[in-house]
């Protein structure tokens, strides 16, 4: 076995690397018999503990806490993308893809479907559809299944309206995302007053 | 005259994600990028990383909000984060975003590698007395 001469070794033929990466473990048989080993984990026992020290000082250094425009900002946009939901892949190629957001497409459906006399959306998700999940797609061939929640007004025809909102959707999301829909799944899960 | 004009490590990935960053903005449909965590990580570490020491920004990614770029082996990757405006098709705008970031990409004497498209948004876009703020150069 080739030994790389550049990195610095011990007497008995390990590397100063090797004895630091179980510094935090206990001693091996070999550490425990060899001298070189012993000293070497003495002394690098006495650089953990002040990196750990140092460590811990920069966790409690005033100084070194990010400012608070900084922590709001991070948790704006980590706020933002929980929001967003996931990332539908809707076109796959070797040179990059393309990506649409769980939100926008849903922001486009409770467009759709509140514009809906007696009707009011609630919780919505899409999902990839399930023949083209896994495969390869082109633009403007990919299907989206929709599973869409609803409140309507009371005296509603409620059959007569579900399809109505059904090929709303469908226009909208061919009309504003680019995509096919697939299964849209609606349920009714409210009344309320007019 | 050289074939080939610009040698790749004359082309920052700064300077593509501008590019990367205008060219979506001037794209039809596009009402502007959306920042991401990514980007904002990446731009607090790089800081950090160029107070402790020097780097080389040829080869360390690039943030531009809603942009990411790596220029590699005179490849450039791009990843860009947008928000689409509700009147045009997603999908055909991210498709038109692409061709024109590897348009312009080409234009600088590097090769376009991945370039990825994600679409955060589909909103209205801002009323006319909303002033769109500046692009950013």
């Amino acid at each position: 076995m080739a030994i790389d001469e550049t990195i610095p070794r011990l007497g008995c033929g390990r590397s100063i690397d090797e004895v630091w990466a179980t510094i935090k473990q206990p001693p091996t048989a070999h550490e425990n018999g060899c001298v070189q080993c012993r000293t070497a984990r003495a002394s690098l026992a006495k650089l953990a503990e002040a990196t750990r020290t140092l460590r811990d000082n920069d966790a409690v250094d005033p100084s070194l806490q990010p400012r608070h425009a900084v922590k709001d900002a991070i948790m704006n946009l980590a706020r933002a993308e929980v929001r967003r939901g996931s990332l539908l892949p809707v076109y796959r190629a070797e040179q990059g893809g393309i990506t649409i957001s769980e939100q926008a497409i849903t922001s486009v459906i409770w467009f759709g479907a509140d514009a809906l006399p007696g009707v009011r959306a609630r919780r919505c998700r899409v999902h990839p559809g399930p023949d083209t999940a896994d495969a390869p797609r082109s633009a403007g061939t990919s299907d989206i299944a929709v599973n869409l929640r609803i409140a309507v007004a009371s005296g509603t025809d409620i059959p007569g309206t579900a399809e109505l909102l059904r090929q709303r959707i469908t226009s909208m999301i061919t009309a504003h995302v680019g995509l096919n829909a697939g299964a849209i799944n609606i349920t009714v899960e409210d009344f309320y007053d007019v | 005259m050289s074939e080939h004009p610009l040698e790749a490590r004359l082309i920052s990935s700064h300077l593509i994600a501008d590019l990367a960053a205008r060219t979506a903005l001037d794209t039809p449909g596009v009402l502007r990028l959306e920042p991401t965590l990514k980007n904002l990580f990446t731009r607090l570490g790089k800081g950090t990383i160029q107070n402790l020491r020097r780097t080389d920004t040829r080869t360390t990614p690039a943030r531009h909000d809603g942009v990411f770029v790596t220029v590699h082996n005179g490849i450039a990757d791009v990843q860009l984060d947008i928000a689409t405006d509700i009147a045009f098709a997603a999908l055909n705008v991210a498709q038109v975003v692409r061709e024109q970031i590897a348009r312009t990409i080409s234009h600088t004497g590097l090769i376009p590698g991945r370039i990825d498209i994600s679409v955060l948004a589909i909103e209205h876009p801002p009323t006319a007395t909303a002033a769109r703020p500046p692009r950013p150069l």
